[in-house]
């Protein structure tokens, strides 16, 4: 996973050379985030620990010069081995390896407010919308799955860089939660995106 | 500038999703073992000590033959051997002659085993419970006039095409002191299950192999099993 980072961050630095722009009323941020996470509550009692698995796209379009609005679909995968473990499942008593795993892919409108700087803006943003999950525990030779639509609450903070004219970098931090539907858990994690971008 | 940094904006989804889209775990064949049981909650454990081990492992069918060309007979000595002494390690008693042609034992234990090729798909716990009797009371199988009876298991769900075979093997274990039999009708013949202990696995690797995996999957339902114990 260091070595992609590397890669991902060695790769950039050319960008850091160009002209800053400004954004501009009007103007949409197209960008795709490497999106790794750390599970946390119910989440993490599933499959604990942090995912390098994750990637989002989203497109933010300027409604004033420190306000923008777009929408954002992203992709996580958690997995944990456990091994050995005696669990119930309905009346049976199973003792096998359990492989586990939790894909979520939330679909957000989002909005975010800017804090404009000289080249880097910090920024405040919230996203809502909806949120597939599925967990899966492959045991043996067959698979308990569960899958649920879940309402989706995704406040961030970040910083968003114009690298040059045209291009910009972000650093970003979020958390995203889906509340316990029906007996389907709850779904939470925190984000670190570190994204790429064209306006 | 703008063209290496429309290459990146492509070429950062592409590992991303590289790095996403191959997330299952490699498995080895022994970590695919599953033990499961199920057990009567309103039975009294405490008031059952001896048992009948019925010498002859049912091989499950979708005929209703009950006979099998087919399946591998390698093991049955060493699961019937692990099987008893499992119980007379938990401290059951064993009894091993009928007395006036019925079993004078607390329970009889019946063996069935049941091999299924699978694809190489995952299949689901709904398609492959559904047929098995999972029910306290199996019904009189008349052709085993031998005392205990043996039930018809209903076929299991054919699957496409085969990638590789998997062996089931059940321990019933069947309250004797509550057996439902009407005098006069055969039919209506009925034996409780309080227990059964089930050993799930990919059939591959060598008899020796094999037998190690029984005897720590056999083991581990009797361990998990912790109201069987004496």
């Amino acid at each position: 996973m260091k070595k992609y980072i590397a890669i991902f961050i060695i790769s950039l630095v050319p960008f850091f050379a160009g002209a800053q722009g400004e954004n501009s009323v009007g103007e949409t941020v197209f960008m795709v985030n490497y999106l790794p996470s750390l599970s946390l509550g119910e989440t993490a009692d599933f499959t604990s620990g942090f995912s390098p698995r994750g990637i989002d796209f989203e497109a933010n379009k300027f409604i004033t010069e420190d306000l923008s609005v777009g929408f954002n679909v992203s992709w996580n995968v958690f997995r944990e081995k456990i091994s050995g473990e005696t669990f119930e499942y309905e009346d049976l008593t199973i003792t096998g390896t359990q492989f586990r795993y939790v894909n979520t892919t939330p679909l957000d409108v989002n909005v975010k407010k800017y804090f404009v700087m000289e080249g880097a803006a910090p920024y405040v943003g919230v996203g809502l919308g909806t949120m597939y999950a599925k967990q899966t525990n492959e045991i043996g030779v067959f698979s308990l799955n569960e899958d649920k639509w879940l309402f989706h609450v995704a406040p961030e903070v970040g910083i968003i860089y114009d690298a040059s004219r045209n291009n910009v970098l972000s650093f970003k931090v979020k958390y995203n939660y889906g509340p316990k539907a029906g007996d389907f858990p709850s779904v939470s994690y925190l984000s670190f995106g570190l994204g790429i971008g064209l306006k | 500038m703008r063209k290496i940094f429309r290459n990146l904006i492509f070429v950062l989804p592409v590992l991303g999703l590289l790095i996403s889209c191959n997330p299952e775990f490699d498995a080895t064949i022994d970590e695919l073992d599953l033990a499961i049981t199920k057990y009567d909650k309103t039975q009294d454990f405490n008031s059952l000590s001896t048992f009948y081990l019925y010498d002859t492992i049912i091989y499950i069918t979708d005929d209703e033959s009950l006979i099998s060309v087919n399946v591998n007979h390698a093991q049955e000595e060493h699961i019937l051997s692990q099987v008893r002494q499992n119980l007379a390690s938990l401290g059951w008693s064993e009894v091993t002659e009928p007395s006036g042609g019925e079993i004078d034992a607390d329970v009889s234990i019946m063996l069935s085993v049941l091999e299924t090729d699978v694809s190489f798909y995952y299949y689901y716990w709904w398609d492959w419970w559904y047929w098995y009797p999972w029910d306290w009371w199996y019904p009189w199988y008349p052709t085993y006039p031998g005392y205990p009876g043996y039930p018809i298991y209903p076929g299991y769900p054919t699957y496409p095409s085969s990638g590789y075979t998997v062996g089931t093997l059940f321990i019933d274990m069947i309250n004797m002191n509550k057996v439902v039999m009407p005098q006069g009708d055969d039919t209506s013949i009925k034996l409780p299950i309080v227990w059964t202990g089930t050993v799930n696995g990919i059939l591959a690797g060598s008899d020796e192999n094999l037998a190690g995996r029984l005897t720590n999957q056999i083991g581990q339902v009797f361990e998990q099993s912790t109201y069987l114990h004496k």
